[in-house]
């Protein structure tokens, strides 16, 4: 039979995850829904309820600054203002590029940064509802066939790449996610502890026991310049076809201190490249550094035939990222 | 009088001959002379208010009482045969009012043409049950319990295996169109090419390219009795009526065909197609009106798309640039049964050369068919040409413009002239105004990549040129009627229509100057078949260079009713009655032999009801000339060497389209196709498993098509050349000419950035890496090879 599908907008958080306490996969929140409505009209989720969260707003979105410069961003606080944000574009430059080079004007205005950690992959055989390995089929698809925007490191057996710029980017500022669980407790974890790759049974990139709902996006205060280069298709409007978050400060002397280099499209999660990050350590961002740290960076891919260009595009992408905070870019 | 002529036209590349009824045109040319107040000067359009502010009512707009809405299900494998369908589940879902399959499609009504349900699936995406419903959204639900059994097989997706020995067959007639290529031989290419002091030697390969006209094809089928009236998404109403009223066996009086507004076509909207037949057939089953307009999956997988090409062409020249063989081997992969364009068309008529030879194959396979889309051909094979003959100028150390101009030819390949062909001119204003001379030779691409891998943030320019050409301008049969009212108005009607190219502005333009009217005055009854004369196809770039004659003949018979009633009211001769800007001035109609100024309107109030219809249609082209638009194109690039993205971020487009009615539109017609051949060069590309053939882009997310940030800076210059021998109007077609040279001038400008040759398109970040990588590492070979045989 066709679902029916229910839709309430509750006027309190713990509402919300009563109902999904309860209901389990069948009750959805809906935030921007620029990707859950497509999901349900394409037939690839099966939801029965959906809790409109906008009557959360005033609570769970805007843009507030703690102590150090430490910034709490809701979940509901859209890309758009993510990307427009001065306090974003300040000390967390990377995240403001990621979320402005994020899907269009339209999109951005609609899709949360919550919304964007939950999103579902790209991947063409698994949007087109292909009888591929995440919908109960015996192998990826895209390994077999047209796999152009697939991972580059091993990730058996879903190939397909993490799709969020701003997770990238968030890596990058070892940004933490705050969950609210049933019963009011509010948890605070690394987003990287609750990244995962899609399976059958979850095919999201973020782990949610049943019950819980992420409220906010914290970020540490700061240190040093940061930056985020993207590669598409396009000049916009495109998924990374690679894209490198990097965040650096410097010593006195011009010696890198403290590196987080985060690659994107190239794997199933964000992929910290602590290899590089060790390359940059204590040395001045020379074009030996710079060599150093891309080669280590892109070390361990395993690309496919129809994919192999990416290792290439990941390291030009990273190279564009590492020359923009060298000292001498200005 | 009307007469019958038979006559020839350029229709896209191909040459066509019909017996047509033609009417007396004895209007002197709108020539380089003429003095007009309207045309040639700019008009916003007349629907644009009604465009812009959602006035305007498009095939999805209408609403009719009882009404009901269908869907398509189509086919989610390449090659298949349907063993069995199940549709009880969907017709027990409340709503739905019928589910058609191939099984239970009731004969009789469809009376000629093939059943728009199949049994044998050649493509992902073919058409295999129909429901309707209450609602739409009721029809979407029904087609996901609509339960088939298929037999998968094997699918035909590349042109090799559709032309190996013993490949299935993908059609009755087999895999090759025709069952043999189209072979064209002018001279020797063998001797031409052993004349040559160089030889050109080269593949070229173009991807399958999808139409995606912003407003999807739809139909609206309403029977009253049996008279049919059809809301269709369409280039031709005519074509359509007159297909309808074959296919169901009825005069062409009782089907109506309406099309006012449409959000473009590009090709792939000349019915009646199968959703037509679908909609139609359902509403005379159901006797409701039914509405089946599709959706964007729908346009991308099963209504047309530009064939592939793969096109291997040989080019012999002098050592002075002198062109002694072109040879042009092309696959055109049509998919199941599609059409192709004249690939070959720029190899033939483009440049002077003795021996050509041009052999054109369409190839089937399984995967949607192809149809006509904006210059069908002449883009891919432009890009073959015109590529080669930049590669023909580095070879040589000429400039690319020199080696054309050297090639300049007057005449078609058939010996016919062109009646004006502006190539020297264009070559001459274009590279002045885009600072051509003195460009840098191209860098070796080692050196690029040795630089990158030096780390360094490396972006590189080139600009590049090339050419293209297109022959189709207008031909019978194409009518008009302009009627005068009684207020001053007039209006003008005819069973062609707008597409969204501005046709209604600039036929309202030409009917105005002609009556001497003001353009207010006119109303635009285009896109409905009723009460209305044949009015021509909006295809070939034609629809001006067709409608612009015989408006402008309408007019004048209008108003040479009018001013001999005029005189005869006055007592005076036609010669002394002028008609300007909708004001009569009668001398020697004035007590003492003065001038009468009077409007229309206060005219016609003093004689009451009138019956003034002026009836105009095209004279046939000029059969010892041929007709050619010109487009010069120059292209500036970025290549940004680490990411190997290519970014367009200028292109200059000279063109030349005979006498210019409204330079907006025209300008719009340029823009708008220079987007078009970026998005061919750079982005646009449907991809297909390439094993299973299911198409894995049918949607704008990953289709690429151009967003306004990749929109380089677009210069036109419009060559304002009135072409007065091929008709009264002095016109020709803009629509497609736009299209054809982007892609090559691209290319050619990647080339001069970076020294590298893109033969197959799209040129991708992906192909830029490895070949700037390839020759990165051949030097780094022989680096190492010297250094290998270096004594110890």
């Amino acid at each position: 039979m066709i679902p029916r599908i229910d839709y309430d907008r509750p006027a309190a958080l713990d509402t919300v995850l009563d109902v999904l306490l309860r209901e389990g996969r069948r009750a959805r929140p809906l935030a921007g829904g620029t990707d859950l409505l497509q999901l349900l009209k394409d037939g690839l989720l099966e939801v029965e309820h959906l809790l409109d969260l906008r009557a959360l707003a005033p609570t769970l979105s805007g843009i507030a600054v703690g102590p150090g410069g430490a910034l709490r961003i809701g979940a509901l606080t859209t890309l758009a203002e993510v990307a427009e944000h001065p306090l974003v574009r300040g000390s967390f430059r990377a995240l403001a590029q990621a979320a402005q080079l994020s899907a269009s004007p339209q999109l951005r205005n609609m899709a949360t940064i919550g919304g964007n950690l939950l999103q579902l992959n790209r991947c063409e055989y698994f949007r087109s509802d292909l009888p591929c390995w995440l919908h109960g089929g015996r192998s990826c698809l895209a390994a077999e066939g047209d796999h152009r925007h697939h991972a580059i490191f091993p990730q058996a057996p879903c190939l397909a790449v993490h799709p969020s710029d701003p997770a990238t980017a968030l890596l990058a500022f070892d940004a933490r996610v705050e969950i609210a669980r049933p019963g009011g407790a509010v948890v605070e974890e690394p987003l990287s502890a609750r990244l995962k790759d899609p399976d059958p049974d979850d095919p999201h990139h973020f782990h949610l026991e049943e019950g819980e709902l992420i409220t906010a996006v914290l970020l540490p205060p700061a240190e040093g310049e940061s930056v985020y280069e993207k590669a598409m298709e396009r000049a916009a409007w495109s998924f990374a076809l690679a894209a490198a978050a990097v965040r650096l400060s410097f010593s006195d002397g011009g010696r890198v201190a403290a590196a987080r280099v985060v690659l994107g499209g190239v794997a199933g999660r964000p992929r910290r490249a602590e290899a590089a990050e060790a390359a940059l350590l204590g040395r001045p961002l020379d074009a030996e550094a710079v060599a150093a740290a891309v080669e280590a960076a892109l070390e361990g891919a395993a690309p496919l035939p129809g994919n192999a260009y990416k290792v290439e595009l990941a390291k030009g992408i990273l190279r564009k990222a590492l020359q923009r905070l060298s000292p001498q870019a200005g | 009088m009307p007469r019958i002529v038979k006559t020839q036209y350029e229709y896209e590349g191909r040459i066509r001959e019909q017996i047509t009824v033609v009417e007396e045109d004895d209007l002197p040319r709108w020539g380089e002379e003429a003095q007009l107040r309207l045309v040639g000067r700019p008009q916003p359009r007349v629907d644009g208010e009604a465009r812009v502010t959602g006035a305007a009512r498009y095939t999805a707009d209408i609403d009719l009482p009882g009404m009901l809405f269908a869907k398509v299900l189509r086919s989610p494998h390449a090659r298949a045969r349907v063993r069995r369908i199940d549709t009880s589940k969907a017709e027990a879902l409340p709503g739905v009012r019928l589910v058609l399959t191939a099984d239970n499609l009731p004969p009789g009504i469809l009376k000629k043409g093939p059943a728009p349900l199949v049994k044998e699936v050649r493509f992902f995406g073919e058409e295999v049950a129909l429901v309707v419903a209450d609602e739409e959204e009721t029809a979407y639900d029904a087609l996901r319990l609509i339960d088939v059994d298929y037999e998968v097989l094997p699918p035909v997706l590349t042109w090799e295996e559709a032309l190996a020995e013993g490949a299935p067959r993908v059609t009755e007639q087999g895999n090759v169109e025709g069952g043999q290529p189209v072979i064209k031989t002018y001279g020797d290419v063998e001797r031409g090419l052993a004349e040559a002091d160089v030889v050109i030697e080269r593949t070229y390969t173009t991807q399958v390219e999808l139409h995606n006209a912003l407003e999807p094809h739809g139909t609206v089928a309403l029977w009253e009795g049996d008279r049919l009236t059809v809301w269709e998404s369409t280039q031709s109403v005519s074509g359509v009526r007159k297909g309808l009223a074959q296919a169901y066996g009825l005069p062409d009086e009782d089907v109506r065909v309406i099309c006012e507004y449409m959000g473009g076509g590009f090709g792939a909207k000349f019915g009646p197609h199968r959703h037509t037949h679908l909609a139609v057939i359902a509403a005379r089953i159901l006797g409701r009106p039914v509405r089946l307009v599709l959706d964007r999956r729908d346009e991308d997988l099963a209504t047309g798309n530009r064939p592939a090409t793969v096109q291997k062409l040989r080019i012999g020249a002098k050592r002075d640039g002198t062109l002694t063989a072109i040879d042009l081997v092309s696959y055109q992969i049509q998919g199941a049964g599609g059409t192709g364009g004249a690939v070959g068309g720029p190899a033939r008529d483009q440049y002077r050369c003795p021996n050509v030879r041009t052999v054109e194959y369409g190839v089937y396979t399984n995967a949607g068919p192809s149809t006509s889309f904006r210059a069908p051909g002449y883009p891919e094979g432009a890009f073959a040409l015109e590529s080669a003959l930049d590669e023909l100028a580095q070879e040589l150390g000429l400039d690319p413009l020199e080696l054309r101009r050297r090639n300049f030819t007057d005449r078609r390949r058939d010996g016919k002239r062109y009646a004006q062909n502006s190539f020297l001119e264009a070559y001459e204003v274009g590279a002045k105004a885009f600072g051509w001379s003195g460009r840098p030779q191209p860098p070796d691409p080692a050196e690029l990549w040795r630089r990158r891998e030096r780390g360094e943030p490396l972006v590189v320019r080139g600009v590049g040129v090339a050419a293209g050409m297109w022959g189709s301008a207008g031909w019978p049969p194409a009518y008009a009627w302009v009627q005068l009212h009684h207020d001053g108005t007039a209006t003008v009607t005819s069973a062609t229509q707008d597409i969204g190219t501005g046709t209604k502005t600039a036929l309202a333009m030409v009917a105005a100057e002609e009556l001497g009217y003001r353009l207010d005055d006119i109303r635009m009854r285009f896109g409905d078949t009723v009460m209305a004369p044949w009015g021509t196809g909006s295809g070939g770039s034609g629809t001006t260079s067709s409608m612009a004659p015989a408006v402008r003949a309408a007019a004048a018979d209008a108003r040479r009713q009018l001013l001999q009633l005029v005189a005869d009211y006055f007592g005076v001769s036609p010669e002394q009655v002028e008609l300007r800007d909708g004001v009569l001035r009668v001398q020697g109609a004035a007590e003492g032999g003065g001038a009468v100024e009077r409007r229309v309107a206060e005219f016609f109030r003093d004689i009451g009801p009138i019956n003034i219809v002026g009836r105009g249609g095209r004279a046939p082209n000029p059969a010892d000339l041929a007709a050619i638009s010109i487009a010069v194109h120059f292209a500036e690039v970025s290549v940004d060497v680490q990411t190997g993205r290519v970014a367009v971020e200028r292109i200059l487009a000279v063109h030349e389209s005979g006498r210019v009615i409204n330079p907006l539109t025209m300008t719009a017609q340029i823009e708008g196709g220079v987007l078009f051949g970026v998005g061919f060069a750079l982005t646009e590309e449907r991809r297909l498993d390439p094993r299973r053939g299911w198409v894995l882009n049918p949607d704008l997310e990953n289709y690429k098509i151009l967003t306004v940030k990749d929109a380089p800076r677009i210069e036109t210059i419009v060559l304002d050349r009135p072409d007065d021998q091929l008709n009264n109007s002095a016109v020709k077609g803009i629509g497609e000419p736009p299209v054809i040279p982007p892609a090559a001038a691209i290319a050619n400008a990647v080339h001069n950035a970076t020294g590298l040759r893109f033969r197959d398109l799209p040129i991708t970040p992906e192909k830029v890496l490895a070949a700037l990588a390839a020759a990165g590492r051949a030097a780094g070979g022989r680096a190492a090879e010297k250094e290998g045989v270096r004594p110890r």
